[in-house]
């Protein structure tokens, strides 16, 4: 049994002498450079960014104090953050209002958008005939057809949400067609030869093969459905309890309150910032064991 | 040379020559020599007569026009006034005013248009502009209240024109049963806090005014904000019955198209403040005269190629009503009093919307009135606010 032992110890790399034992995974020095190495690295992402807002606010404040700028134009940031203290509730209610409407335009908008990205892979003369109108969609002024979904929906959540929905499908639907019809063709005879039925291909083949693309189509889509349901908030908002952020932002502009119109605008680029990190990580998690992209390598 | 590169060389030619020749033409009020430019010859010739020709007409013009302003005034301001909105009769004295040359030679006034993304406030504060209309008192309270020192001049309209407007369908008789109705109200509206904490109404009443009447004019429930000279004709063009309920007979009554200036600029332009104030009572005043109108209406259309003859007559007809009380009557159009001043802090701090009290007469003056012009006796009309 020892001699099978030794063999074993022996056969592990580095493990033939003393001093190789101590620069392999087991020593306690070696686990902490490890851990160092994991914690650096984290650092490395997060710190760099965090600077640059540290020199980008104090070069504002700065520019505020030496040049007098007056406070209607452009607030110190120290008002701002006296202001996002003083009336942070009236923020993060505002701010749950605005996610929540977010949130519902975006999946609206992935549920319909990849039923209508299947139907255009799937049916050429369907795709023909209206993939235009989605691309319609992309560019209509929201400021012409506002007034006829709040005519049709009533101003408030709905309206809100519809108007979200309008802003973020485009990128969904886009991304799915392309990326169900990039299925490699010698993958997609195989699955003929194999007497594969058409749910089988897509679940099994498309939608997989797919994957990259519709989620590169959801990150894109992420940032949009935030600005989607503000542009929402600006022409459907109803006042109170229910209000988002893009109330805040105008009616804080139309009373020439700047520190609050500022903070309210971190707000909201603060939310954006947050549903795309969600969605990278989640996208990123989905494609983690095949795609060039997400997967661990040595290299 | 090959017939390619031969062919090649001609279009080069042409499209030196092609841009030589603004060059050239450029180059005629200035310089004589056009050494610059391997332009053509004829071109150059030609530059050259231009040159002298039109150095002989500007000695002659220089001449005429020395001899027509016999009497320069010896300094010109030069005043940027910008209404509220776009052009309409509500904000058009000063723009009457210059139509009937009423402005001194010794002021310069351009009128540019306002609009919905147009801020006046900003632009009064900036010095971008001499003179603007602030719209309502409550809007030189809120702009000092931010660091912004505007002064009100002259109150061409003593009762704000704001109303709610209901559809007949609805019942509504006050302010009372508009509880738990959708109210569409402009963002720049400071009267819907006070309204709502008058008649209990909740804040989530509140709907955005999108500009256009279709939401309106499609749901029967919802109530809409208006001017008293503008909604409600349009409405009852579209066959549409409704009830005007106006804003100051709730209580809530700034002085309105308030014609306003920077301080900065009042304390170093008094006399020119005087005349414009003075030329905009007129204007104002000269409106009501029909004699006057086509003339207004065809600016206004200029300006505003939305606002139509009917609608301008209708709103004329009902300024009157707005614009002139037993104090206008006494001490002259456009007068305003402290005690309306005072009033109206006490109502923006009562709603939030002043954090405490301001001094308030240094927000306003009569003094650059023309008090002699007394308009007309007020109206008889009982239910507004007198």
């Amino acid at each position: 049994m020892t001699e099978l032992t030794t063999a074993i110890s022996e056969a592990r790399p580095g493990a033939a002498s003393p001093d190789a034992a101590r620069t392999s995974l087991s020593t306690p020095r070696a686990e902490q450079r490890v851990a160092w190495r994991a914690i650096s690295s984290q650092l490395g992402v997060v710190l760099p960014p965090l600077l640059v807002v540290v020199v980008v606010v104090a070069a504002w404040q700065a520019w505020v104090s030496l040049f007098h700028v007056p406070r209607y134009l452009v607030p110190a940031p120290s008002r701002v953050w006296e202001r996002v203290i003083d009336d942070r509730a009236a923020l993060w209610q505002a701010f749950r209002s605005t996610a929540t409407s977010a949130l519902l335009g975006y999946l609206a908008a992935i549920a319909l958008g990849f039923l209508v990205a299947v139907a255009f892979a799937s049916n050429r003369v369907v795709q023909r005939c209206f993939y235009p109108f989605a691309i319609t969609l992309q560019t209509v002024p929201i400021i012409a057809i506002a007034p006829i979904i709040i005519v049709w929906a009533g101003p408030g959540k709905l309206a809100i949400v519809i108007i979200t929905f309008i802003i973020t499908v485009f990128p969904v639907i886009a991304n799915a067609t392309i990326g169900l019809m990039s299925t490699d063709h010698n993958l997609l005879n195989l699955f003929a030869i194999n007497n594969a039925s058409r749910l089988q291909l897509l679940w099994k083949l498309r939608l997989p093969n797919a994957m990259p693309y519709i989620v590169t189509g959801l990150k894109i889509s992420a940032g949009l459905s935030v600005i989607g349901a503000i542009v929402g908030e600006f022409f459907a908002g109803r006042g109170g309890a229910s209000s988002g952020l893009g109330s805040l932002i105008t009616f804080s502009s139309a009373r020439l309150q700047t520190d609050m119109l500022f903070a309210a605008t971190l707000t909201a680029s603060l939310l954006g910032i947050g549903f795309f990190l969600v969605i990278n990580q989640l996208g990123n998690y989905a494609v983690r064991n095949w795609h060039e992209s997400a997967t661990k390598r040595e290299n | 040379m090959t017939g390619l590169r031969w062919k090649r060389k001609v279009w080069l030619m042409a499209l030196v020559a092609l841009a030589a020749l603004p060059l050239a033409c450029g180059s005629n009020a200035n310089n004589t020599k056009n050494a610059t430019q391997a332009a053509p010859s004829a071109t150059k010739a030609a530059s050259a007569a231009a040159t002298s020709a039109s150095a002989a007409t500007t000695v002659g013009a220089s001449a005429t026009s020395a001899a027509t302003q016999a009497v320069k005034p010896a300094k010109v301001t030069k005043i940027v006034f910008v209404p509220d909105w776009f052009a309409e009769p509500e904000n058009a004295g000063e723009l009457m005013a210059k139509v009937l040359n009423l402005y001194p030679p010794d002021l310069d006034v351009e009128i540019r248009d306002g609009g919905p993304s147009v801020s006046v406030t900003q632009q009064l504060a900036t010095g971008q502009i001499q003179m603007g209309t602030c719209g309502g008192i409550d809007s030189v309270m809120i702009a000092k209240q931010q660091g912004i020192d505007l002064v009100a001049l002259f109150a061409p309209m003593q009762i704000t024109p704001q109303v709610l407007i209901a559809h007949k369908e609805a019942g509504i008789k006050g302010f009372e049963d508009m509880k738990g109705k959708s109210i569409a109200v402009s963002d720049f509206a400071n009267y819907f806090d006070w309204l709502a904490k008058k008649y209990g109404w909740s804040q989530s009443q509140r709907v955005k005014y999108t500009g256009t009447l279709q939401d309106f004019l499609t749901n029967k429930s919802l109530i809409t904000q208006g001017y008293y000279t503008a909604e409600p004709f349009y409405i009852q063009k579209e066959g549409q019955q409704v009830d005007v309920f106006k804003i100051a007979d709730a209580g809530y009554n700034p002085y309105a198209e308030v014609l306003c200036t920077s301080k900065g600029f009042l304390e170093k332009n008094p006399d020119a403040v005087r005349e414009f104030v003075q030329a905009a009572q007129k204007g104002y005043l000269a409106m009501l005269d029909p004699k006057n109108q086509k003339l207004l209406f065809d600016e206004i259309q200029r300006r505003n190629k939305d606002e139509q003859v009917d609608a301008m007559n209708y709103a004329i007809s009902k300024m009157p009503d707005l614009m002139f009380t037993n104090e206008t009557l006494t001490n002259g159009y456009g007068t305003m009093t402290d005690a309306r001043w005072q009033t109206m802090m006490q109502q923006l701090i009562d709603i939030g919307v002043l954090k405490g009290p301001l001094d308030y007469k240094a927000l306003y003056t009569n003094e650059y009135l023309d008090k002699s012009l007394k308009g007309m006796p007020p109206a008889a009309s009982p239910t507004l606010a007198r």
